[in-house]
């Protein structure tokens, strides 16, 4: 017996949701396992780049009272909406909404969601509850649902608009209740739009996905045909009112997201030079860009390379232990073609599509793109979710071969020891540890009261904080639109980070400051040398000695 | 066809067009009358001149001027409860033949070039008041060209036929945040100065006249219409002539920004519409965003420039820069605005401490109304930052100056760093003082007290630079360059326009002056002369008034017999004294400081000695190199053989760790009699601790500075210094090691202490907890 058959046969039925919150217990235990840990790590007084930045998006949009407005976020309007919406409801501002309470909903939303998916790949709610567990052990998918940015919700209904188009199909094509199925289906379309307005770029991913899907479905739709009729008809129509709604969003709803189409030819121009420089390297007027390196920060941002290899382990377990199942499914789906599920195919279609699309982020993030150079990292996070399932399969096909040399007690207990060690390194590296880390997202409140203190009192000053961003992200949070005015005015104090430089007329002291410059291998600036002006018992602002007549 | 114009005058039964053409003052004019309510008596049309044909209340004259059917310029009067309006409509080129007449009106093209609406303001109802021009208006202007920028402006009088002032102020203000002008206004401030009203061109509406090229300070023109701009200028009341007191802002009223004010002051009578003395502003009160930074505090800069003698040629420019606050207020009209008053304004300018200063003469004198721009710290983004202390680095646009022709056009780009040929500046970029002026009987000229050195464009590449070596009120040191760096400005760079800038020059010529000691070094030649005679003259202040102004004149007026830039050795034949001096030889190493003067000879077989030994003490001349120096403590020239430099140079370092910085004291001894100045560098292995790009220490003088270090890594380091050709080893530095902190230390970093890892512990067991009891439930 091959052994995707056996999978087959020990698939069980599709099992109705569970009905208690004691079946629901474990997924709503780990989402917010996950997501207090996250809160309660740093006392809620955390922050990172996308975070800061949205919250400067989210008080331009509070203060502009429209959805367009000079400087608002181009990819997409729903999430600052989102948010204004809930701090309008609540009372809750942005900074406290986003620092206590939405990595909480960002872990619940993919616990549930996820496992609600997983058990309809699956079939199976004990297999969803294992495979939404391995989900969480990615500490990618966990950091980027828990930080205060867009994708807590793209992550999350890219999981539902995946659930909405299975369970269209399920009742569809399996079951043929209509009722249900229109409702999935209005689901889907609904979702994909709130998808494309939340982001359109990262939104599109399973558009992009069931486009690709699409093509390989017209390339087997001989097979289709013969086993699932009407499924390729029915997959050509969600794919093309998917592109439809794209249309609408770009062209009427949010049409200041278009610009995202400059920014997809930029990246094909360049993709198209670098491969032509690879392939013909005498010209020399190609690349007309410099290329990135999009892995230098795993050289920097971590404790030590042996670090980040240990914290990234799991990642390649993923990846790989996924990749083999799935090949070893497809082969066996060849050989079992009228016996292979229509839910199983559309897993094994969706893993590779989303293979594919992660695949071709590596060398777009070499590209230089303004956009960023961590798109694989982004578009990781995305073709993820698709794992877990395979992972799932492939783990149930050793331990069954385990099982006749080892005890079932010992494996449990194996299998749960791996798990917490897991989870302890998913936590260390979604929180972006200082055990493990260098860029810390944590800060001292006595740090951002200093920098008030500075920014209070000086027009266009400027003040080194830190070695990296740590600080002037915490104090956006503290108080937005400060000085880092992403898109703002040029008039203002500054808060200046990286290399120390004696051109800063302040520089704030803190242990923590101290602590990470050391961590980062940074200089700490010379200007600790000179006159201390304040200190309110943890940080310090230290003033340059006036170099003119007109310093003080 | 019909659907491309707007009909813009209502037709009537009965309405009449009538034609003139001719000449006005040798301006062809082809007048077209259009009487709307009534037929054009033939009799009139033969009778009277053509402004009679119509009236000014309802009836439209559109006026061409060329020697065609084509319309220039079109005025409608139209007339309504509270008395007649005038529109007038200036034609676009393209369109001057598509205004037609059609019987009951005339047909006006869909847009126009410029439109404007002139109306007796409220309580008037006539264009004429006791028989003289009513100046009471209410105007509304339309720039279609410019995004249909609108403004209204009020016109008021102090009397009829005498316009008082006027006000513009832009309406729905298209983008607020950007730097445009938002509020104008011109008063004619000086009472004694009168109000020639232009012959205008329709003697029943008696604002508009017509010409090529406008003369402000010849008769006034309330409207003129350039023939060849094909323009409609509006100055009310004036524009940049004597007694006008004007304001151009960014910023609406009552903190007005830029030019506020502007002011124009008559003190001779016989200059007529020609001022004697302009004071600009350059103004940006706490919170103004137009400005340079810092935004939070006031940035003021003025500028005070006077004539001479010769009307509309501007001689003399004093500018200021500092943080005065504005908080007077004045009345225009009905608007209320921040400003130091007319009649203050410049006394208000001249007396001000001001944080850094320039003056500026045009030895030729400059033609224009606005005064010298050239070398004023207006408008000056760089000072702007040093006087405010954002700058750690004075702006070096004034000691090296931008050195440009005559002929240069006028970009506001590079003003404040450029120096015309025949232009003379001045410079004190630490003022703190109210500005005064002296005239040197160095050179006869006048000069900025306290000043630190200046710049004189001499032309043809050359220079005089003027130094204040000893920080006391006069120039010490004039100093010939030959300016030898020339270079192509790059084609990206705006900011650096010109080939040559006045810095890295040859000294050609030298003549300092100090405590009565005056050296001139020469080619191969060096004079001393002890003279009796001082340096110091009298102080007499910025012109602001008539009787400053006078003095001035007076002073500079002395200064008639002002001495040869090209030839400073020709000065020394004005001082009286006993005098030594030496050619033949060579001269290097001029220093001058605030201690005295330093001088390094090299004299040979043919070197000749002449003049006075006891000014030595000794005959001096002896063959080899010695260095002959004053001493102002002593006040006693010296001569001594030369010795090469000698440096002991000790560093002194405290406790050194990796990623913190440590202060390091360089101390460098010379042992010789000749001082030395070249690049170094100081290095701690691979780490540069300093650098300059020259070093100086003078003979047997002594050096000490002091700076901080931040190795990067521990261990121990060799420092050493390179000093031109010297390489100097001082000794090895340890450098200690800073750990990373690691472990439960970081587990424990941040404000939730030992609580995180207790945390992650309590979080981990209950998962775990969970997922086993779901385990042993579920029987998985």
């Amino acid at each position: 017996m091959d052994h995707g058959a056996q999978y087959m046969i020990r698939r069980q039925d599709a099992t109705p949701w569970p009905r208690t919150l004691a079946g629901l217990g474990p997924i709503i235990g780990l989402g917010v396992t996950f997501g207090a840990y996250f809160v309660i790590r740093y006392a809620g007084m955390w922050s990172e780049q996308d975070t800061a930045v949205f919250i400067n998006i989210v008080a331009g949009m509070q203060e502009a009272g429209r959805l367009t407005y000079p400087g608002a976020y181009t990819h997409g309007y729903a999430y600052p909406l989102w948010v204004t919406t809930v701090t309008g409801m609540t009372g809750v501002d942005a900074s406290t909404l986003t620092q206590l309470y939405t990595p909480l909903i960002g872990t619940l939303f993919l616990a549930l969601f996820s496992f609600a998916v997983f058990r309809r790949l699956l079939r199976s709610d004990k297999l969803g509850m294992a495979a939404a567990f391995l989900l969480f052990l990615v500490p990618e998918v966990v950091f980027t649902v828990a930080r205060g940015n867009h994708e807590k919700l793209t992550v999350t209904l890219t999981l539902l608009v995946i659930l909405a188009f299975l369970n269209s199909f399920v009742e569809g094509f399996e079951r043929r209740r209509w009722v249900p199925f229109a409702a999935w289906v209005v689901v889907f379309y609904l979702t994909t739009f709130t998808l494309l307005t939340l982001n359109v770029l990262f939104g599109a991913s399973f558009l992009l996905a069931s486009t690709l899907m699409l093509v390989l479905a017209i390339a087997t739709a001989r097979y289709l045909k013969a086993h699932h009729p009407r499924v390729l008809k029915r997959v050509t129509l969600q794919v093309l009112g998917s592109w439809l709604v794209l249309a609408l969003v770009m062209l009427h709803v949010s049409p200041q997201t278009s610009s995202n189409v400059a920014l997809v030819g930029t990246a094909a121009e360049r993709l198209m030079a670098l491969a032509l420089e690879s392939t013909s390297p005498t010209v020399e007027e190609m690349p007309a860009f410099t290329v990135s390196d999009p892995y230098a920060a795993t050289q920097t941002d971590w404790a030590s390379p042996v670090v980040y290899q240990v914290l990234t382990v799991f990642r390649w377990i993923v990846v790989l232990f996924s990749f083999g199942t799935w090949l070893m499914l497809l082969a066996s789906s060849f050989r079992l073609l009228a016996a292979i599920p229509l839910l199983r195919i559309l897993m094994l279609v969706m893993y590779g599509a989303y293979g594919f699309l992660l695949a071709l982020t590596i060398p777009v993030d070499f590209l230089n793109l303004a956009a960023g150079t961590n798109l694989q990292v982004r578009m990781y996070t995305y073709a993820v979710l698709v794992t877990p399932p395979l992972i799932v399969i492939g783990f149930r096909l050793v331990t069954a071969r385990l099982r006749r040399f080892l005890s079932t007690r010992l494996l449990r207990t194996v299998g749960v020891g791996l798990f917490a060690v897991a989870m302890v390194l998913s936590l260390l590296k979604a929180t972006l540890d200082p055990t493990v880390s260098n860029r810390w997202l944590f800060y001292h409140p006595a740090e951002v009261q200093a920098m008030r203190f500075w920014d209070m009192r000086h027009d266009q000053g400027s003040m080194w904080v830190d070695p990296e961003f740590r600080l002037r992200y915490a104090y956006v949070m503290e108080y937005p639109g400060g000085p880092l005015r992403v898109g703002g005015s040029t008039f203002g104090n500054v808060f200046g980070g990286g290399p120390a430089s004696a051109a800063y007329a302040h520089a704030l002291h803190s242990p923590l400051i101290e602590s990470n410059g050391v961590a980062w291998s940074r200089a700490l600036p010379a200007q600790y040398l000179e006159n201390r002006t304040y200190d309110n018992g943890y940080a310090s602002i230290y003033q340059r000695l006036p170099r003119t007549p007109f310093q003080r | 066809m019909i659907l491309c114009h707007v009909l813009i005058a209502t037709a009537h039964a009965g309405a009449d067009v009538a034609t003139w053409s001719g000449t006005w003052h040798g301006h062809d004019l082809r007048v077209t009358v259009l009487s709307s309510e009534r037929t054009i008596d033939p009799e009139t049309i033969e009778r009277e001149p053509w402004w009679n044909w119509g009236n000014t209340t309802t009836d439209t004259y559109a006026f061409g001027f060329r020697d065609d059917d084509g319309v220039d310029l079109v005025i409608q009067f139209t007339s309504s409860g509270d008395g007649p309006t005038a529109t007038v409509s200036v034609i676009r080129e393209d369109d001057r033949l598509a205004v037609g007449f059609d019987g009951s009106g005339v047909v006006l093209p869909s847009t126009v070039r410029q439109l404007l609406t002139v109306r007796p303001h409220r309580g008037r109802d006539a264009w004429h008041v006791a028989g003289e021009v009513n100046f009471d208006l209410d105007v509304h202007q339309l720039d279609p060209v410019h995004r249909n920028v609108a403004r209204e402006i009020r016109v008021g009088a102090s009397a009829p036929g005498r316009p008082a002032w006027a006000t513009y102020e832009l309406i729905d203000d298209p983008q607020p945040t950007w730097g445009y002008p938002r509020f104008g206004a011109n008063v004619l401030a000086d009472a004694s100065i009168g109000y020639d009203l232009a012959e205008p061109i329709m003697p029943t509406w008696p604002y508009l006249s017509i010409g090529r090229g406008h003369d402000h300070y010849g008769p006034n023109r309330p409207l003129f219409y350039d023939i060849g701009s094909r323009r409609l200028e509006h100055f009310w009341v004036g524009f940049h002539v004597a007694g006008m007191y004007q304001f151009n802002s960014l910023s609406f009223p009552p903190a007005v920004d830029f030019e506020s004010p502007y002011a124009f002051y008559r003190f001779e009578p016989s200059f007529g519409a020609y001022p004697n003395l302009v004071v600009r502003s350059d103004r940006w009160p706490a919170e103004s965003p137009f400005g340079p930074p810092p935004i939070g505090t006031p940035r003021t800069a003025m500028r005070l420039s006077w004539t001479e003698d010769e009307p509309g040629r501007w001689r003399y420019s004093f500018s200021g820069i500092g943080d005065q606050v504005v908080d007077e207020q004045i009345s225009v009209g009905d608007v209320v605005l921040n400003a130091i008053g007319y009649d203050a304004l410049p006394s208000w300018t001249a007396m001000q401490l001001w944080k850094a200063v320039t003056f500026v003469e045009a030895t030729e004198g400059e033609g224009g109304s606005e005064g010298l721009y050239d070398y004023s710290v207006e408008d000056h983004y760089a000072i702007s930052r040093w006087v405010s202390g954002l700058a750690d680095q004075r702006p070096d646009g004034f000691e090296a100056p931008y050195l440009t022709t005559q002929s240069a056009p006028y970009d506001g780009s590079y003003t404040p760093a450029s120096l015309r040929e025949g232009y003379r500046g001045a410079y004190a970029l630490a003022y703190n003082r109210v500005p005064s002026l002296y005239v040197s009987p160095i050179d006869q000229r006048v000069h900025l007290a306290y000043a630190d050195g200046g710049v004189w464009n001499l032309g043809h590449d050359h220079v005089l630079r003027t130094q204040n070596a000893t920080g006391d009120a006069y120039i010490d040191c004039w100093i010939r360059e030959r300016i030898d760096e020339v270079h192509a400005p790059p084609e990206s760079d705006r900011s650096d326009p010109w080939s040559t800038r006045a810095r890295n020059g040859t000294a050609v010529e030298r003549l300092c002056v100090m405590d009565g000691q005056i050296l001139y070094v020469g080619d191969e030649h060096l004079v001393i002369v002890q003279t009796t005679d001082r340096h110091e003259a009298t102080f007499f202040p910025v012109p602001h008034d008539h009787t400053s102004w006078r003095l001035a004149l007076l002073q500079s007026g002395g200064a008639a017999a002002a001495r040869d830039p090209w030839h400073l050795w020709t000065w020394l034949d004005a001082f009286v004294g006993p005098r030594w001096s030496i050619a033949n030889a060579t001269v290097e190493a001029v220093t001058v400081t605030i201690d005295g003067m330093h001088v390094v000879v090299g004299a040979a077989e043919d070197t000749i000695v002449a003049g006075d030994s006891s000014i030595l003490g000794h005959e001096g001349g002896e063959t080899g190199r010695y260095v002959i120096a004053f001493d102002r403590r002593s006040g006693v020239w010296t001569s001594e053989a030369a010795t090469p430099p000698a440096l002991t140079v000790t560093l002194d370092v405290d406790t050194v760790r990796a990623f913190h910085p440590t202060t390091v004291v360089l101390t460098i001894d010379n042992a010789g009699t000749m001082g030395v100045a070249a690049p170094a560098t100081l290095r701690a292995g691979d780490d540069t601790i300093a650098q300059w790009d020259e070093l100086r220490v003078g003979g047997a003088g002594r050096l000490e500075a002091r700076f901080a270090w931040t190795p990067r890594q521990p261990g121990e380091r060799l420092v050493t210094l390179d000093y031109g050709e010297h390489a100097l080893t001082l000794g090895p530095v340890t450098v200690g090691s800073t750990p990373r902190v690691t472990g439960f230390a970081a587990l424990t970093l941040s404000v939730m202490g030992h609580g995180a890892p207790l945390a992650l512990i309590v979080l981990t067991l209950l998962l775990v907890g969970m997922c086993c009891a779901w385990i042993m439930v579920r029987n998985i």
